[in-house]
């Protein structure tokens, strides 16, 4: 804790990325309030994009290999890797952000032509995507209560906005308000939890949190109440992952956001959800494990069966991916499950080919219209295998990959999920959860029907943005090479994970 | 020489998905791709039929182990290899789907009009996956293939399909995958069990608890079952054959319900031979179940399609018979029906399917007659009406006449084995009954006397199956003598096992008594 007391603007250097971002967020935000109307969306894009590939690269240098290499003659010190005990910056923050920035870069492609279509082309959303990824990056590398607090909302905020982006549309306000309602509760419980948590131990960096636990701290007078804060706060995180039962919010957000927000709602948070999801687990609480082994089984057996059951009887797309990201966010916590460090890679493996799927498909949607209408119904795609024939294609590989149908990713990462799930003895969990992928085949599979059994008299607006097309197939690639050849994805979760593993082996 | 044996099975297994691409290449107008996807297709299927019958000649047939056998790395993070061999057991199925494809891309020659280069590039694609799980001898390979190839199936019964195709499909799709997910789970079991490792081969023989092989055998039996399909589980069927497209029935009932018997054979047998025998008397019911009731069945059907579905899980029961009973004559004779029924129900499908193009009906009471205007229709269906029921002298004859023989040595098999041959007769009546209201007698429609005669692609496509039938009935060994050295080697391993575990048993029970 000696370095606590030399704070000085050195150690805000381990944020670099972080306050880049930031001041990239406020330059813009004046350059678009007074740039002409005219230039003002382009002009925004692309400093947009410039901000976000610099925070990129100053993450990537980050990583000790990249800082030996970068840095040879004035030494690796001259930037921080970490503030301690309150900013971290090692392996799984360094991918769990390249993994955020990447995204939101993608992301971004896909929003020029649907609003341009919707009239509601406005450079501020390009600032507010700016804003949550840098909550969601403040959110990852957090190694302290209050920072992960403070992330986790300039997230949320950012995200309440985007979803009511569309103002004039009724359904996208509702969903904004509800999204705003809903997530200011579980904020709510998870400032609660956090505020029991302090009082217990009067500590609120993780490092503090594991060594006060460790030795007994906060437990001895009233066991119960350190549980109970716990699951305090695991039910405001898992409110951000919408795993069941806490997922109530997302079907209505998915479908009243505009779509290319619904795409970026459904990777960015969850990224910054699941990552903090299993530090807090693994770091601080891991005293713990055995109370919240028991509520991460039940959060996922329940996001498994409610996401896979209720897919099935939807007929809104948006609707339906909030429900698959629910089943998914089940099958991802599978690994979580089972309170060991070293499986978490896989939860991680999954995430990014999750995020990969996700992509691809919501670039998939945003380039159909039908009768000059975006595409927002199961029905709509009817008969879309002979309309546009490569499209079908692409979206069917997307859905089988989804259902974990090899030879795609998406079957590889589940098997590492179950496979993990079985070496450390939840072969009954694993069974309820191929069980259940069942289910939720039958939902992408509903998809595939529509395409190619079923007849449509419709033809699609033919102009496909190529940058739709190029993210679509880019996606399409990467679920095929993975599938085929998934070596890489695991090799990199698995260096990642160990930084998690010697975090909970250096303070546990 | 060496590389190219070395390589054969992965040319053989991907050269139909080089040409499942090059369906998607093809340029020009609907009417020039169709035509184009057509002969391409036949041309991959063909090349392939000709390298996998090169195979075949130089296949050592003395030889128990795997040959052309090829190992490389495949996910190293998995320590899952690309293995692949074929013993006795799995050549003549790889030879069996190559000979099938290309009769599948003739049939459906003129009567697929719709999206013909993605049929084409669908058959290829299956073509492709089936060989691949019977080569295959890494788990995650083979599971890989395995599940592959729904997706195929399920568009070609999907798209091309009846009326009710979507239906079929879907129930054809699930109930599959939910039978595989559940073999998923054992297979990682296996893995973490056979110290990381995928390799079905090392898996043989390795020491597992008998409680914890009796989950395994349950588990694979989920996806085998489904798969044979064994009576209660066969229900996809019916729907499934009925729904298909005339070529989809012929690769469904010649080739895909043989991957679940092959998968008991490489699997169940080898690796849990103690479950294999504790649920032997079970299975032995159900097999003797599926055979009298699914003929019953058959015979009360009119249409002539499901007739010859329910006949397919009929023939199957008794190769699970044969299977389990485990002697080297009613293994042998399971193989060899299960090239038969191949043989034999495919040519069936394909009659119907013949008859169907021209009446657009498969309801039997439309059909009287047909031999007054196509004789050589009726001669053909005569042969395989034969061969379905047994007759002596065609092929099946040789491997029913096997697996009974067979099995009647085996324990507690008696009495099934009387069973099975209360099958027999009863599949005799329900064929015989088919042939006589479908081709004898006089016309019953003026339909039936405008019929057009069987083209010269029609007929040619029957030929090789033709020459099978009599071939194999008059000169068995052909066949037995490549499965023969694998299937002893099978069997013989399969009762060490027993032995020990009966011996084992009994010094339990001795210490207990002391």
């Amino acid at each position: 804790m000696e370095m606590m007391n030399e704070f000085n603007w050195y150690w805000y250097s381990a944020g670099i990325a972080e306050i880049f971002v930031m001041v990239v967020c406020l330059a813009l935000l004046v350059a678009g309030a007074f740039s002409h109307k005219s230039v003002e969306g382009k002009f925004v894009r692309n400093l947009t994009m410039l901000g976000l590939f610099g925070a990129l690269v100053m993450v990537i240098g980050h990583i000790p290999e990249v800082r030996e290499f970068a840095f040879p003659v004035v030494g690796t010190d001259i930037i921080p890797q970490a503030v301690s005990s309150l900013f971290v910056n090692d392996k799984l923050t360094v991918f769990l952000k390249v993994f955020i920035i990447v995204s939101a870069m993608l992301c971004l492609f896909l929003v020029d032509d649907y609003m341009t279509r919707k009239k509601t082309r406005k450079y501020e959303y390009d600032i507010l995507i700016l804003l949550s990824v840098l909550g969601a990056m403040i959110m990852v590398s957090a190694a302290d209560m209050l920072m992960m607090y403070i992330g986790l909302e300039l997230m949320s905020f950012s995200l309440y906005i985007l979803t009511a982006f569309h103002r004039k549309e009724a359904k996208s306000s509702e969903a904004g308000l509800k999204y705003f309602i809903l997530g200011s509760l579980a904020s709510g419980l998870l400032l609660f939890g956090m505020s029991y948590v302090y009082g217990l131990t009067g500590e609120t960096s993780f490092d503090g949190l594991q060594q006060a636990f460790a030795s007994g701290k906060g437990i001895g007078d009233a066991p119960m109440m350190a549980t109970f804060a716990m699951v305090l706060m695991l039910t405001g995180m898992a409110f951000k992952m919408s795993a069941a039962p806490f997922h109530m919010w997302t079907p209505d957000v998915y479908e009243g956001a505009p779509t290319p927000v619904t795409a970026y709602m459904s990777i960015v948070p969850k990224i910054a959800a699941i990552g903090i999801f299993v530090r807090v687990l693994f770091e601080p609480f891991m005293y713990f494990a055995d109370q919240w082994q028991q509520i991460v089984i039940v959060l996922s057996i329940l996001s498994m069966a409610v996401g896979s059951f209720m897919a099935i009887v939807q007929n809104n797309l948006k609707r339906l991916l909030a429900y698959s990201s629910i089943a998914n966010i089940g099958f991802m916590l599978i690994p979580v499950a089972t309170a060991s460090a070293t499986a978490v890679d896989k939860t991680l493996s999954y995430l990014l080919v999750y995020g990969i799927m996700t992509l691809g498909i919501f670039a998939i949607l945003l380039s159909l219209r039908l009768r000059e209408k975006f595409v927002e119904n199961i029905d709509d795609l009817k008969g879309l295998s002979k309309s546009s024939p490569a499209i079908a294609a692409a979206l069917a590989i997307l859905m089988f990959s989804l259902a974990g149908v090899p030879p795609f990713a998406g079957f590889m990462v589940k098997l590492e999920a179950f496979r993990v799930g079985v070496e450390l003895g939840l072969t009954w969990l694993v069974t309820i959860g191929v069980v259940l992928s069942v289910v939720s085949a039958y939902y992408c599979l509903r998809i595939v029907k529509v395409m190619y059994f079923d007849d449509g008299k419709d033809v699609y607006s033919p102009e496909v943005p190529s940058e739709l097309r190029l993210v679509a197939w880019a996606m399409v690639v990467l679920v095929i090479g993975f599938g085929i050849l998934p070596d890489s994805i695991f090799e990199v979760t698995e260096t990642v994970q160990h930084s998690l593993m010697d975090a909970t082996a250096f303070n546990g | 020489m060496e590389t190219i044996n070395t390589n054969m099975l992965t040319i053989l297994t991907f050269l139909p998905l080089v040409g499942a691409l090059f369906m998607v290449l093809i340029p020009g107008n609907e009417e020039t791709r169709a035509s184009n996807a057509k002969k391409l297709a036949l041309l991959f299927s063909t090349v392939t039929l000709i390298l996998s019958l090169a195979m075949l000649s130089g296949f050592d047939a003395s030889n128990p182990n795997m040959q052309f056998e090829l190992n490389k790395g495949w996910i190293s993070s998995l320590n899952a290899n690309y293995h692949m061999g074929v013993d006795g057991i799995s050549i003549l199925f790889v030879v069996l789907t190559a000979l099938l494809t290309p009769i599948c891309i003739l049939v459906s020659w003129n009567s697929i009009t719709k999206r013909v280069p993605l049929y084409m590039a669908a058959f290829l694609s299956l073509e492709a996956f089936v060989i691949g799980v019977f080569c295959a001898l890494d788990m995650l390979l083979f599971y890989v293939f395995w599940e592959a190839m729904l997706i195929p199936m399920f568009l070609i019964i999907g798209v091309w399909g009846g009326e009710n195709r979507v239906y079929a499909a879907l129930k054809f799709f699930l109930y599959t995958f939910l039978g595989s997910v559940l073999m998923l789970v054992a297979l990682v079991y296996l893995y973490l069990e056979n110290g990381n490792s995928f390799d079905i081969l090392s898996m043989h023989g390795m020491y597992l608890d008998t409680n914890v092989q009796i989950w395994l055998f349950l588990a694979f039996f989920a996806a085998f079952a489904v798969k044979v399909p064994m009576w209660p589980f066969h229900t996809w069927l019916p729907d499934a054959h009925v729904q298909a497209p005339t070529a989809g029935s012929v690769i469904l009932a010649g080739i895909l319900l043989k991957m679940g018997a092959y998968g008991f054979l490489r699997f169940s047998m080898p690796i849990m031979p103690e479950a294999t025998y504790i649920f032997t008397p079970y299975i032995y019911a159900l097999s003797a179940i599926a055979i009298v009731y699914t003929a019953l069945v058959a015979f009360a059907q009119t249409d002539i399609k499901k007739i010859i579905a329910y006949s397919s899980v009929s023939h199957m029961g008794f190769v699970t018979l044969g299977i389990f009973a485990a002697t080297v004559e009613s293994v042998q004779g399971s193989v060899m029906q299960m090239i038969n029924h191949g043989i034999v129900s495919s040519a069936l499908f394909m009659l119907i399917g013949v008859i169907y193009d021209r009446m657009h009906t498969r309801d039997i009471s439309r059909f009287g007659g047909i031999v007054n205007r196509m004789p050589l229709y009726a001669t053909l269906f005569m042969l395989f009406t034969m061969a379905a029921v047994g007759l002596p002298g065609t092929n099946s004859f040789v491997g029913e006449f096997l697996i009974l023989t067979g099995s009647y040595g085996a324990e507690h098999a008696q009495l099934y084995v009387v069973i099975a041959c209360l099958g027999i007769v009863l599949g005799a009546v329900y064929m015989l009954s088919l042939y006589k209201r479908m081709i004898m007698g006089e016309p019953v429609t003026q339909e039936i006397m405008r019929l057009k005669h069987m083209e010269k692609r029609e007929v040619f496509m029957f030929m090789p199956l033709v020459a099978l039938v009599i071939y194999l009935g008059l000169a068995p060994n052909a066949a037995l003598n490549v499965t023969e050295a694998a299937v002893t080697k099978l069997v013989a391993d399969y009762h060490i096992e027993v032995a020990h575990m009966e011996k084992d048993d009994l010094q339990i029970a001795y210490v207990e008594d002391k």
